[in-house]
């Protein structure tokens, strides 16, 4: 297993590390968003790094590809989404963070997915990953300067220092 | 001036628990049945005068609770509805004790994503009391309110309670997700390739879906179902909008 970033003992933070861009997202927003390539059960798409959200918020043209089951889900939920009430079902889905370097991390994770009749409104946002359900359940680092995103599993390491090995 | 409703029955399953309701106020009841009759949990400050009573037997979590004693959904008419008392027991409690009013602070949070008022409201309740239908209620509020790590607790703890309860046992398994299972699987050089393109050309196909593979782009459409009809359906291909 390659190891990216280390913890200050040598213990492993990163395993794995990805490109991502950076877009302001919406017709209103200026600041750019980072957004992560990632698989969402068989579609590579990119998604949008939101701790600020619980879950992953798939958007409902990739949840259309994906074709999730309804009756696997917790349905009848509402999400606020960008200030917006949203009706849609809660599901697990399997994730896929695909390495450019190291190793890539596989994924369970909890994700909405909005009701087909917020398709329209959604318009051409992307998906998001959020915190709860997602994000928490793996270690993860950003370099804005080389605008690299790097992540691992949580293992068992308490160190909170973490340093890069040259 | 707390006031708890009482009700007498007939035809009604041992261990059976209902979920009622003052309708015009959306007030929430969850009732026990004992051997004496229902007896709800009491609430505070209302003027029962106020209110136009409807016992509301067909919500969904009427229906959960009495399919789980394998008995027919009832209808209103099998109910001694005639025979439905309202009692006053002239007792004063705390407010933060008294459960309707915390249900309805529930309900206001998860309208407004407040999850600190929800938080607060959840906190008063001992939720090992409550039946599984409530307790199955208040996680979809949790979510609602922007309160996904109490959704969670709620729907953990409730399943372990309650390992009849099917949405209950569907809810924990899907908020508890188990994470990382894989960590060990192998590179995809493409990917920053991809990525890399993206950075380049993003800007002369704006609000386009598109499809790119190794670096490459495959096509371009308004949607992502007309663009997978053109490029068709990869793993190794990357659909986005850019």
């Amino acid at each position: 297993m390659i190891m990216l970033l280390f913890f200050a003992d040598n213990g492993p933070f990163a395993t794995g590390a990805v490109q991502y861009s950076q877009l302001p997202i919406g017709r209103d927003e200026r600041s750019s968003r980072l957004l992560l390539p990632v698989q969402l059960e068989g579609s590579l798409t990119e998604a949008i790094l939101d701790t600020g959200t619980p879950y992953v918020i798939c958007a409902p043209q990739i949840a259309d590809a994906i074709g999730l089951d309804a009756a696997s889900a917790l349905e009848n939920v509402r999400l606020s989404i960008r200030g917006a009430s949203v009706n849609g079902g809660l599901h697990l889905l399997q994730m896929r963070i695909r390495a450019d370097r190291g190793s890539s991390l596989a994924l369970e994770v909890t994700a909405f997915v909005p009701d087909p009749e917020f398709g329209e409104a959604w318009g051409m946002l992307p998906s998001f990953l959020g915190l709860t359900g997602c994000l928490e359940r793996f270690r993860f680092a950003v370099d804005p300067a080389t605008d690299t995103f790097y992540f691992g599993p949580l293992g068992e390491h308490q160190n909170s220092t973490s340093e890069q090995r040259p | 001036m707390t006031t708890a409703l009482q009700a007498s029955h007939r035809n009604v399953p041992d261990g059976f628990i209902a979920s009622l309701a003052l309708e015009r106020y959306s007030l929430p009841i969850y009732a026990n049945q004992t051997n004496t009759g229902w007896t709800s949990s009491p609430f505070h400050d209302v003027t029962l005068a106020d209110y136009e009573l409807h016992w509301s037997p067909l919500q969904v979590p009427f229906r959960t609770e009495m399919a789980q004693t394998g008995v027919d959904a009832p209808t209103l008419a099998e109910y001694d509805v005639d025979a439905l008392e309202v009692t006053s027991t002239g007792t004063t409690m705390n407010g933060s004790h008294n459960l309707a009013g915390v249900w309805e602070h529930l309900r206001i949070a998860a309208e407004a994503a407040d999850e600190r008022r929800f938080i607060a409201a959840y906190a008063s309740v001992d939720w090992t009391e409550q039946p599984p239908g409530a307790i199955m209620r208040a996680v979809r509020l949790a979510i609602s309110a922007d309160a996904p790590l109490a959704a969670r607790k709620l729907a953990t703890e409730g399943a372990q309670r309650h390992p009849e309860h099917a949405e209950l046992q569907k809810a924990a398994r899907i908020l508890t997700p188990a994470g990382v299972v894989r960590s060990d699987l192998p590179p995809d050089p493409n990917m920053a390739k991809n990525v890399q393109w993206l950075k380049d050309h993003r800007d002369q196909y704006r609000n386009q879906w598109v499809a790119v593979q190794a670096g490459r782009l495959l096509g371009v459409a308004a949607t992502l179902t007309a663009l997978i009809e053109r490029v068709g359906k990869r793993e190794d291909i990357l659909y986005t909008v850019a």
